[in-house]
């Protein structure tokens, strides 16, 4: 399968720190790449890289089979690769009508009828169509951050970027988002990168994990080889534990 | 009355225009909960029919000489007495009001987008493109506002347009600045990238996105500096360098009466007053509207 | 009987709405001995509020009422506030989410744990100086010499939050309440605070109340655990029973939750009852 982002020594400095140290990744078409790390991994530099917010890097980032150059993405780049954002209080504008948000792709890639594509975008992600002309402070965070979706949606994307999409999120709203985005992935057969600090969500969704710290990549895994905890480096098995340390306390208390 | 605040405050608004109106009914709302900003409106209210019906209010015309009756105090006939010309000062107070409500309304929308556009560009574009524009900025803030209308009046020459022009000119660095603050903050919103990956333009971003949440602070800035132009403009008219006599101008009234301050007070006096009557109204809606328009004081 | 620590009944903070009051905590009851209590409910659920309330830190325009709020067999309500704030940081510690916000970022770590002792214990400055370099050892931070003359800016978010903790029971307090402690630190960093404060709170004998959203991590780490929703306690049981909860909204949370090792294609989703809100 041919890979839809590749990237090679990809190197981010922010003054004297290096933010990422010469990573080489592959994500391929149609599967969902997780990357996993702690603050300060580097992690979300990837993403930023990718959709042109961090302008100073060096390497190759390739995306579909063009090669990507400084921080200028033209317009048919944004209508192929789409982002969803940690916060949903913050990456929706607070003086906008969920209307006036998900119109906004629409107004810039010349898609069609709103009065036709809003309602449906809010329904593709099991939205009432009652929130249209409400503000984002008058939705639940669940809600903010399925309108965050329906928005990243609208163009009809093949690459999404999930930038910790759940981690602002209590766990039972977490729960409805990754169905959310599983099934959106699979029925459109999206490209997708997930990045979280969370290990066990990231295994959930992704078939194939990257494990990062201080810039690097430091372990590639696949989720029979975390089921099977069969993990080498020391902060993938740090991962590892603090996700099953409760887990495994709690459990070990119920015996 | 019911159903259409009903309509109005609704939690689900059927249409675009509904959820405007909506925004708008309930800053309104606000705004006249708080009494002083009430009390400003109402002046302000006043102020507009005043100068809208000036023909009709007026007992007299402006110009209308009548030398025999020339310096009579505060009396039935008129009620603000007359001045050094036999004119009834009641009625140049009331034409007046159409001159200070044309210098206050030019003046803000010359002002308002001027220190906007220069203080988002510049806030938005970082670099050199904002070192330029502020310092640009600070050579403006750095002459007393009075001293460079001063300036810019002699150069351009008395006269009313020119008094705007200086006042305009001298008026927007302070929003210049107001609204690059904002507008560095909103920079690092998420939102605005979310918009960068949308794909929008810059100027789509500047004007959608940045331009609606610096408006709101700018404006209630500008209530709060009308004020100031109004007494600018007041000052220029009693220096001579604003309105020309014979018109009502409240400022060079206030100059024509000064001559008369110690034995006829009434001359100077009532367009005194009328100008610290619509700077207070002013100021009280400004500071009403920075309440109400402060997404940080919602809530509370 | 011993009269425990703290005893809280029919505790209730409401906050004026559009409609009239809105009650964000609904009639709570509950005590706590020299143990570990865990307080676990979703945003909203009212569990941060009943901290706060039982600190009196309850924000404007909020209003507390409670049928009994007591600390250690002394009614708090009958108390004026200044004695209340005496009572606050001396004998009740509260340690919060983001220690960067609670630390005075012009001062050195050292310096403000010395005014805490100096404060509390009326120790000279060279005696003060020595018990916070031990108060930091015994959070186990690595060359506390170092440490000490370090600004809040200069230490990770693992550090700072073990300086907090550290400044907070240097008083000697015999109840800490934790809210989110550890929730705005990564995952292998949490493991280890959690460790420390259960060490120092069972040396000292003290009581601990640890509010989280983390269903897991408190079963882990608590005694017994308070399940909150909508403003009242839903469910009540022992750390240890909690894979035998009874109440559906608990069962739910533990089951919506990602795990290593599981393959599941849809995470059950909560589906909430109206009738778990009512009492």
């Amino acid at each position: 399968m041919s890979a839809a982002i590749r990237i090679r020594g990809l190197t981010v400095r922010y003054g004297p720190l290096k933010a990422l140290d010469g990573i080489s990744l592959a994500a391929a078409r149609g599967a969902c790449l997780g990357i996993v790390g702690e603050s300060g991994s580097g992690k979300s530099t990837v993403l930023r890289v990718l959709t042109g917010l961090a302008p100073d890097w060096q390497g190759e980032v390739e995306v579909g089979g063009r090669l990507l150059a400084g921080a200028r993405r033209d317009l048919a780049f944004c209508r192929d690769v789409q982002m969803v954002f940690q916060d949903p209080y913050g990456s929706l504008h607070p003086r906008h009508t969920i209307d006036a948000i998900l119109d906004e792709p629409i107004a810039i890639h010349r898609l069609g009828d709103p009065a036709r594509l809003i309602p449906q975008a809010l329904a593709d992600v099991g939205l009432p169509a009652d929130v249209r002309f409400r503000y984002p402070h008058q939705l639940s965070g669940g809600q903010r951050q399925r309108v965050a979706i329906a928005r990243a949606l609208l163009p009809e994307p093949s690459i999404l970027l999930l930038d910790e999409p759940t981690s602002a999120l209590d766990v039972s709203v977490q729960a409805e988002i990754l169905n959310l985005l599983m099934a959106i992935q699979e029925r459109r057969g999206l490209t997708a990168i997930l990045v979280s600090h969370n290990l066990a969500v990231v295994a959930h969704m992704c078939p194939r994990v990257l494990v990062m710290d201080r810039g690097r990549i430091v372990e590639e895994l696949d989720r029979d080889a975390l089921d099977a905890g069969q993990v080498r480096s020391p902060q993938a098995i740090a991962l590892v534990a603090a996700s099953r340390h409760v887990r495994s306390q709690a459990s070990n208390a119920g015996r | 009355m019911s159903a259409l605040a009903a309509w109005l405050t609704t939690a689900t608004p059927a249409s675009r225009a509904q959820a405007r109106a909506g925004r708008f009914y309930r800053g309104t709302l606000a705004l006249l909960a708080n009494p002083l900003a009430a009390a400003g409106l109402v002046l302000v209210a006043v102020l507009l029919l005043v100068a809208l019906f000036a023909p009709v209010l007026a007992p007299y015309a402006p110009d209308a000489q009548d030398l025999a009756r020339r310096l009579q105090p505060p009396s039935f006939a008129h009620p603000f007495g007359t001045d050094q010309l036999g004119r009834d000062i009641l009625s140049r107070v009331i034409w007046g009001s159409r001159i200070t409500l044309v210098i206050v309304a030019l003046a803000a929308i010359t002002v308002a987008p001027i220190g906007l556009a220069i203080g988002i560009v510049a806030g938005y574009r970082g670099g050199w493109v904002d070192r330029v524009l502020m310092r640009v900025t600070d050579v403006f803030m750095a002459f007393p506002r009075l001293v460079l209308a001063l300036a810019l009046v002699a150069a351009l020459g008395p006269g009313i347009e020119n008094a705007i022009i200086a006042i305009a000119a001298t008026a927007w660095p302070p929003f210049a600045r107001l609204a690059r603050a904002e507008t560095l903050t909103l920079r690092r919103q998420d939102f605005i990238a979310a918009a960068r990956l949308q794909g929008a333009s810059h100027g789509r971003i500047l004007l959608r996105h940045i331009l609606p949440l610096t408006i709101s602070t700018v404006l209630a800035r500008l209530t709060l500096d009308l004020a100031g132009m109004i007494l600018i403009a007041a000052g220029l008219g009693f220096l001579g360098l604003g309105a020309q006599p014979p018109s009502p101008e409240w400022g060079a009234m206030v100059a024509t009466g000064r001559e008369f301050l110690t034995d006829q007070w009434w001359v100077a006096t009532m367009p005194g007053a009328a100008i610290f009557l619509v700077s207070l109204a002013f100021n009280l809606i400004g500071d009403g509207l920075r309440d109400v328009l402060d997404p940080r004081s919602q809530g509370r | 009987m011993t009269t425990p620590l703290l005893e809280v009944s029919g505790l209730r903070v409401a906050f004026p709405g559009q409609d009239g009051p809105r009650e964000v905590v609904r009639g709570i009851s509950f005590t706590v001995g020299r143990e570990k209590v865990g307080i676990v409910g979703e945003s909203g659920s009212g569990k941060s509020m009943t901290a706060r309330a039982i600190l009196d830190l309850i924000p404007p325009p909020g209003r507390v009422s409670a049928d009994r709020l007591a600390f250690a067999g002394e009614d708090l309500t009958r108390l004026r506030p200044k004695e209340r704030a005496r009572l606050r940081g001396r004998r009740i510690a509260m340690v919060l989410q983001d220690p960067r916000h609670a630390l005075n970022p012009v001062m050195t770590v050292g310096a403000q744990l010395a005014e805490t002792f100096q404060v509390h214990h009326r120790l000279g400055r060279g005696e003060a100086r020595r018990c916070s370099i031990e108060a930091l050892d015994a959070v186990h931070i690595r060359d506390p010499e170092r440490v000490v003359r370090l600004y809040p800016h200069e230490i990770s978010g693992g550090m700072g939050q073990r300086a907090m903790i550290a400044m907070m029971l240097a008083p000697g307090p015999e109840l800490l309440l934790a809210d989110e402690p550890t929730s705005a630190l990564d995952a292998t960093v949490e493991a280890g605070i959690l460790e420390t404060l259960d060490e120092l709170v069972t040396a000292r004998g003290m009581g601990l109340v640890l509010v989280s959203h983390d269903l897991d991590l408190v079963a882990a780490f608590c005694d017994r655990v308070l399940v909150f929703y909508a403003g009242r306690i839903v469910e009540e049981l022992p750390a240890r029973d909690l894979a035998q909860a009874r109440h559906p909204y608990t069962q739910g949370l533990l089951a919506c939750v990602p795990r290593l090792g599981e393959r599941r294609r849809e995470l059950p989703v909560l589906r909430r009852d109206p009738s778990w809100a009512a009492s």
